[in-house]
């Protein structure tokens, strides 16, 4: 025999037999189960995506704490320079590059020219003590797969390990580059790069970059003799309040260039101003929410109606009204549960998805998803919403008639 | 009217005690029909009684109010000295699921739940849920093998039988049968009248059975007309 519970409790009696009409109702109960976790799913998919995503971008910003850029927004600069995103606000002048990195209070300063890509993917020129000195992460600094850095005067590229997965780069592949930063087929440059280094996953954006030496873009055949003399961007490590300091001589006083700092504030701006699309999502998941307990009411609702008989027989046997009340409401529970366990599922799904679409856009790795207190709130939040679509039902089957459904059909 | 065929007991205290019982249904036709006006009615311990009547005359509304399933308009019910009429329907609940089976015509076994399950459920309504016993019930009613199957795999016949098993489940001291033979054919009516008896004396089960089946009357040493019991005027009036 299958029972396992213990019968001679209320709860176990009454569990049973909720699984029981499980059982009898395994499809509508999936159903509405599904449509539970949908919702539970979404909702919980659609706070932690958001919550890891700002974490995510946050700790991707390779380690510089601003940026220096042509007059223009502060957002432009930091997604084109750190993120490899949106286009180039425009070009700085190699002095006032040479100026900030003489500035007291700045730690490093690396140039950043743009400009080139290859087959999508963008080509960034800097210096190679990036790769030597910098610590993208407190402590971690770029780590090479095989190879060496590039020569600062040599048309050599080091190459991120997303684009050399998915282009299959290897030592020693030679290439030629594109000029743009979305790739045209007809916009081939002359100069052709040889590939003598590969770089180690950081889940940064600098996985998604062919890096080369700044004057390997700022002298590509084809571009303009200003941009041998110009920058895109500095990036910049600073020590104390040098930050502010610049931030009142570049933005308040000045009007040739543009600072960008914090870089945290700066994407907080950018993540407010996507907040209308997580309010899309959430107005969404409570819209599924409802179909949800619809579907359990349904599913109940049907349930019920083949089970008034099975009520009316617990109730002469000498169950109280209290104990079908609670089949039903175990019923629903169980669905619920249900639920919001598969919710849980739906969320990894909607995660991968997610993170797999943010690393092929901007090559940051969102991480592994866990599940903390918040989230349990909402599970919580799931199986109470499932149990509001079994209440009418129960308060229905508390109400019904006994002597009423128990005449015979025979 | 208190019948010859109840034998009431020496000191005058009954098993079961029913006085000036009063059940009326309600409906726009009718604002108060009469379905059950029994004056006195006995049954004795250990004793087994067939009421006989027509169909739709009120016998199993008779049988939901001793069984504490229907609330009675007026008068009394007094099961081992206990009034049922007066207990909350918690109480009543408790009662029936302490002292009374209950065989029903159409078997009433959960589809969902085998032989065995069914009868496990009886149990643990009242808190006594044990296999064992459950199992004995069963192999008691020859339904060992089947034990396992739902009742849709089961055969009319097969299926009274688990009833059967399942009324004696928590050891009531009254068993109701409300035609239970209502769906059997003439073989297996028989087969299950004398089952009921014989487990109900095995038992030490009063049994109180109704049916409107004269083969069903003749299996009783003592039996009764619901109509000389419930004074009620007119024709039918089951609800």
């Amino acid at each position: 025999m299958e029972v396992v519970m213990n019968l001679n409790s209320k709860l176990g009696l009454i569990f049973f037999l909720a699984l029981k009409g499980f059982r009898q109702h395994m499809f509508g109960s999936l159903v509405a189960a599904f449509s539970i976790a949908l919702a539970g799913g979404l909702l919980l998919g659609t706070l932690k995506i958001q919550k890891q995503t700002k974490a995510s971008f946050n700790n991707a910003s390779g380690g510089f704490d601003a940026v220096l850029g042509a007059r223009g927004s502060k957002l432009q600069l930091v997604l084109n320079a750190l993120f490899h995103l949106d286009s180039s606000p425009g070009n700085l002048s190699w002095e006032q590059y040479e100026l900030i990195k003489n500035t007291p209070g700045v730690k490093e300063a690396y140039p950043i020219a743009v400009g080139d890509n290859y087959l999508g993917y963008r080509l960034v020129g800097t210096h190679p003590q990036l790769f030597y000195r910098h610590e993208w992460k407190k402590g971690e600094k770029y780590k090479l797969q095989s190879g060496r850095v590039f020569s600062e005067m040599a048309k050599e590229a080091l190459v991120g390990s997303f684009v050399a997965e998915r282009l299959k780069l290897k030592i020693g592949d030679r290439f030629q580059p594109y000029h743009g930063l979305n790739f045209k087929e007809d916009a081939q440059h002359q100069d052709v790069y040889v590939v003598v280094g590969l770089l180690e996953a950081t889940g940064t954006p600098s996985d998604k970059v062919i890096w080369v030496p700044i004057k390997g873009i700022q002298l590509m055949e084809g571009h303009d003799a200003e941009m041998a003399k110009s920058v895109s961007a500095v990036l910049l490590s600073l020590r104390g309040a040098t930050g502010f300091n610049l931030e009142i001589k570049y933005n308040r006083q000045g009007n040739q260039a543009t600072f960008a700092w914090p870089v945290a504030a700066t994407l907080a701006s950018f993540f407010e101003k996507m907040n209308w699309f997580r309010r899309v999502l959430e107005v969404i998941s409570y819209v599924i929410a409802v179909v949800g307990i619809l579907m359990v009411s349904s599913t109940m609702r049907s349930s019920i109606n083949e089970r008034k008989r099975d009520f009316a027989i617990l109730r002469s046997l000498g169950s109280s009204r209290m104990v079908v009340t609670g089949v039903i409401l175990g019923h629903t529970f169980i669905i619920s549960l249900l639920g919001a366990v598969s919710s849980i599922v739906i969320m990894q799904g909607i995660w991968w998805v997610t993170e797999s679409l943010i690393v092929e856009e901007t090559g940051v790795l969102l991480g592994s998803v866990g599940l903390g207190l918040q989230d349990f709130g909402v599970l919580a939040g799931v199986v109470v919403t499932g149990l509001l679509g079994g209440l009418w039902s129960a308060a229905y089957v508390y109400r019904s008639d006994l002597a009423r459904n128990l005449q015979p059909t025979a | 009217m208190e019948s010859d065929t109840n034998s009431p007991s020496d000191k005058g205290i009954h098993f079961l005690d029913v006085k000036s019982l009063k059940k009326f249904f309600y409906s726009a036709a009718d604002p108060m029909l009469p379905v059950v006006n029994v004056k006195s009615f006995t049954l004795d311990s250990n004793h087994q009684l067939a009421i006989y009547g027509k169909s739709g005359s009120g016998k199993s509304t008779f049988l939901n109010l001793i069984a504490g399933i229907l609330r009675a308009d007026s008068g009394s019910i007094k099961l081992e000295n206990t009034d049922i009429t007066t207990l909350s329907e918690t109480d009543r609940d408790r009662t029936r699921a302490h002292n009374t089976g209950y065989v029903f015509q159409s078997f009433h076994l959960l589809q969902g739940c085998t032989a065995l399950e069914n009868v496990m459920v009886a149990m643990a309504v009242n808190g006594l849920a044990n296999e064992k016993k459950a199992r004995e019930l069963l192999s008691m009613v020859d339904m060992s093998e089947r034990e396992n199957y739902l009742p849709l795999q089961l055969s009319t016949g097969q299926q009274q039988r688990v009833c059967i098993a399942r009324a004696l489940a928590n050891n009531p001291k009254l068993i109701l049968a409300d035609e239970p033979t209502g769906s059997l054919d003439p073989e297996n009516a028989f087969r299950c009248i004398e089952l009921l008896k014989t487990l109900c004396r095995e038992n030490g089960s009063s049994l109180l059975v109704v049916s409107h089946d004269p083969n069903v009357i003749e299996c009783f040493d003592s039996s009764i007309n619901w109509d000389e019991i419930n004074e009620v005027d007119g024709g039918s009036n089951e609800s």
